[in-house]
């Protein structure tokens, strides 16, 4: 009986994925600030990858590869979107690209740390973060219902994002 | 320390507001120091992780999730918060909000969807299990679609950790504290599921335990994010995280980006999924049979050796079966070979929706092998003027005119007839003796008949068949009748109700249904489910409904062999043409099963 699948193409690429899915979303999502969006593109990716997997030159780095896939991807998602690309420089995006990688490995650290740093927030302000990110009401949506102006939104989820980001970064060191 | 940070453009970034100029500038901060790219790459992956933190939750259980610890206020929030909490604008910011929730499931990705879907679930499962896996699931599930594909290796570090750091707190304060999983995998969902080796009372699957699924369907979510519906006779063992050997029985799976390299096993070789949506179908002599739906799949026969390269490599519409001898067939994929997720939650949730009862019944009627026609109008069924015929293989109907309307169910549409320039045409090239024409119809008026509900669209050739509304009784009301032609030029077989409609099933979702059955010589005529009449009808020569109309009679060219108009004035939500001949158990079963909330309930 074949319980094991063989150690072909198949088997070899699904271990390159794997390793390298993270940073290849993160890049996505650098790139496409809309979560559906960036996810629909990683699975374009995946799906290009997987039919392409023998164009792949073992000589180079797999996640180089699969963000020059990504490129193509996202370009073709903002022509669809009949929009220009409204991105960073491509050396930007190339060192972001490489912390992407980078950061990758600690991903899982990352996340726990931020679920720990929800917890220090006000309740206020994980109503905003709610707001923004559970139900994906724009900064504006939320300004124009509170009878604020919207850079006063911006203002306070950014802050927001920064006090977690600075907080991931504390634990993460108090771990090490 | 990163420079000093040009906040501003960070927020408008990260909001996705960046014009050009500003695009620039932010591209030479990024780009003079490690740190900065550094920064701006945290921030990013904050971002990421409160969006699948967020979306992974039911809304408002983020507060409860995490505890209630307090630290500092904002000045500006408390304002913003102060004024959109009042009591009405609460109320706006909350209809915003859901609204703004609901465009945006709309709008997901399929994968999205039934992810969200599934994690919901997960909650309203919570509280009829008590105490099963939820929410160690859900950051799980969240952990994976980050791209915690490794999740193999270290699930139970991952799903433990932020578990016991939530309750190192004060765990009552969580309203639902919940188990940890204990195994690869669990039953998210049964329909009349019985089991063998399968005891787990919170539906936790041991890696590499037998299971037999004897009768029914489960649904099986793994730890990776894979949903997979079991259908039984069945049996399979769950090998890790990502992947089950199936034995015998049938599997269909939806595939997740962090489940991307989920295997099914068989005796007959190995299915890889790239991140899609399969099925997999596993004969008692282990002949295996694969239907791809989207994506990439690769398949390898048993018989290969692990080096060679005897992948082969299937995208969405094929199909490939393989035997355990190492042949190999390809064909063509059916859509309805497996019960797949939509119509496994489609059964499941059927007894609370009125809608749901109606697509888990559609799901078992597309699979009738005597359905010529089944259109069912509406949002996604059609696209660019063209009417998708759900009938397997059957081509769909051309539409000039007629608009979608509001159909029987909410978010259902109909199409919206109110002239003899509103055409559907479809063909359909079938003979029958036996016929089956069954629709919900919306009638807004009937100032004149016969009006057309279905016909082909030139009485001219023998077989040609009508099915009109028209006057009945000499007149004192309106009836149903069926008509066909038995050659070219000249007579027809006809059959016409009595007075079997009034103007009470006017302005409401009506059933009406007719049976053409050539064993008994009849015509049956159905509203609502119930015989309401029966003639004799015995057609000279076999149906063909050939280039058939719904809706009316006349077409664009404005040729007709009718001597008057007889479009509907109205809506059809439905129609289904069948070439055998419904019983009428079968016509009460579909009227139940498709009837509106509120709507008659007829003999059930």
């Amino acid at each position: 009986m074949a319980t094991d699948a063989p150690n072909s193409d198949v088997q070899r690429f699904t271990r390159l994925w794997m390793k390298n899915q993270d940073a290849l979303a993160g890049y996505i999502y650098l790139s496409i600030r809309d979560f559906h969006h960036a996810e629909d593109v990683l699975q374009e990716v995946a799906q290009s990858a997987a039919g392409s997997f023998e164009r792949y030159d073992a000589d180079r780095p797999f996640i180089g590869w699969l963000i020059g896939i990504a490129r193509q991807r996202i370009a073709d998602h903002y022509r669809r979107q009949g929009r220009r690309l409204p991105t960073l420089s491509g050396e930007a995006m190339e060192d972001l690209a490489n912390m992407q990688i980078e950061m990758a490995e600690e991903i899982d650290v990352r996340m726990g740390a931020l679920r720990q740093c929800l917890s220090t927030l006000s309740e206020r302000h994980r109503h905003a973060i709610e707001l923004r990110y559970g139900r994906s009401l724009s900064p504006q949506q939320i300004a124009e219902h509170a009878g604020v102006k919207r850079t006063a939104v911006n203002a306070l989820i950014y802050r927001i994002r920064k006090a977690l980001a600075d907080c991931i970064a504390n634990r993460m060191r108090e771990e090490c | 320390m990163p420079s000093e940070r040009p906040d501003k453009l960070i927020a408008a970034y990260l909001e996705g507001e960046l014009d050009e100029g500003q695009a620039v500038e932010l591209s030479a901060w990024v780009t003079a120091s490690r740190e900065n790219a550094r920064y701006l790459s945290a921030l990013v992956t904050v971002e990421r992780g409160l969006v699948l933190h967020c979306r992974k939750q039911t809304a408002g259980n983020i507060i409860a999730e995490v505890g209630a610890d307090e630290a500092g206020v904002d000045p500006v929030w408390d304002m913003v918060v102060d004024q959109a909490l009042s009591e009405r604008r609460k109320h706006e910011v909350e209809e915003l909000a859901n609204r703004r929730l609901a465009e945006s499931q709309a709008a997901d990705s399929k994968t999205n969807r039934l992810m969200r879907l599934r994690i919901q679930d997960a909650h309203a499962s919570e509280a009829r299990r008590v105490a099963v896996i939820p929410k160690g699931l859900l950051w799980l599930a969240a952990a994976a679609a980050i791209g915690l594909a490794v999740w193999a290796g270290v699930s139970m570090k991952t799903a433990t950790q932020p578990r016991q750091q939530t309750s190192s707190g004060d765990p009552s304060r969580s309203p639902s504290a919940v188990e940890l999983p204990t195994g690869v995998a669990m039953v998210r969902g049964e329909l009349d599921a019985r089991w063998v080796g399968h005891g787990d009372p919170n539906g936790h699957l041991i890696e590499n335990q037998r299971l037999t699924l004897t009768d029914g369907f489960a649904e099986i979510v793994f730890g990776s994010g894979v949903s997979v519906i079991v259908e039984a006779p069945a049996t399979f063992v769950c090998v890790g995280p990502n992947g089950i050997r199936l034995e015998r029985g049938k599997v269909a799976a939806v595939v997740p980006p962090s489940g991307t390299g989920f295997t099914v096993s068989t005796p007959a070789g190995v299915v890889t999924d790239y991140g899609t949506e399969f099925g997999v179908a596993v004969e008692p002599d282990g002949r295996t049979t694969t239907h791809v739906y989207e994506g990439v799949v690769s398949y390898v026969p048993a018989s290969e050796s692990p080096d060679s390269a005897g992948a082969h490599r299937l995208l969405a519409g094929d199909a490939i079966q393989g035997t355990t001898d190492g042949s190999v067939l390809t064909a063509d994929a059916d859509p309805l070979a497996f019960v797949r997720s939509e119509e496994f939650d489609a059964i499941q949730h059927g007894m609370h929706s009125a809608y749901s009862r109606w697509q888990a019944y559609s799901y078992g009627l597309r699979r009738d092998t005597s359905v010529l026609a089944f259109f069912v109008p509406d949002n996604t069924s059609v696209v660019s003027r063209q009417l998708s015929n759900l009938a397997p293989g059957a081509p769909g109907a051309t539409l000039a005119g007629p608009v979608l309307a509001p159909g029987r169910f909410p978010g259902k549409s109909a199409l919206h007839f109110s002239s003899n320039q509103d055409v559907c045409r479809f063909t359909e090239r079938t003979e029958t003796a036996d016929l089956t024409l069954a629709a919900w119809v919306w009638i807004d008026d009937l100032t004149a008949t016969p009006v057309m509900l279905m016909g082909t669209e030139f009485w001219e050739t023998p077989g040609a068949t009508h099915w009109q509304i028209e006057a009945a009784g000499d007149g004192r009301g309106w009836g149903m009748s069926l008509g066909s032609l038995d050659q070219a030029g000249g007579a027809e077989t006809k059959a016409i109700s009595s007075v079997i409609l009034s103007q009470d099933d006017w302005d409401r979702w009506v059933h009406f249904a007719v049976v053409a059955d050539a064993a008994t010589g009849q015509a049956r005529f159905y509203v609502d489910g119930a015989v309401r009449d029966v003639q004799p009808y015995r057609a000279i020569v076999p149906h063909v409904l050939g280039n058939a109309r719904i809706g009316t009679l006349r077409g664009e060219d404005g040729r007709s062999t009718a001597p008057h108009d007889r479009h509907l004035d109205g809506r059809i939500d439905e129609m289904v043409i069948l070439s055998r001949p419904m019983s009428d158990g079968d016509v009460r079963a579909m009227y139940n099963a498709g009837r509106p909330a509120g709507g008659r309930s007829g003999d059930d």
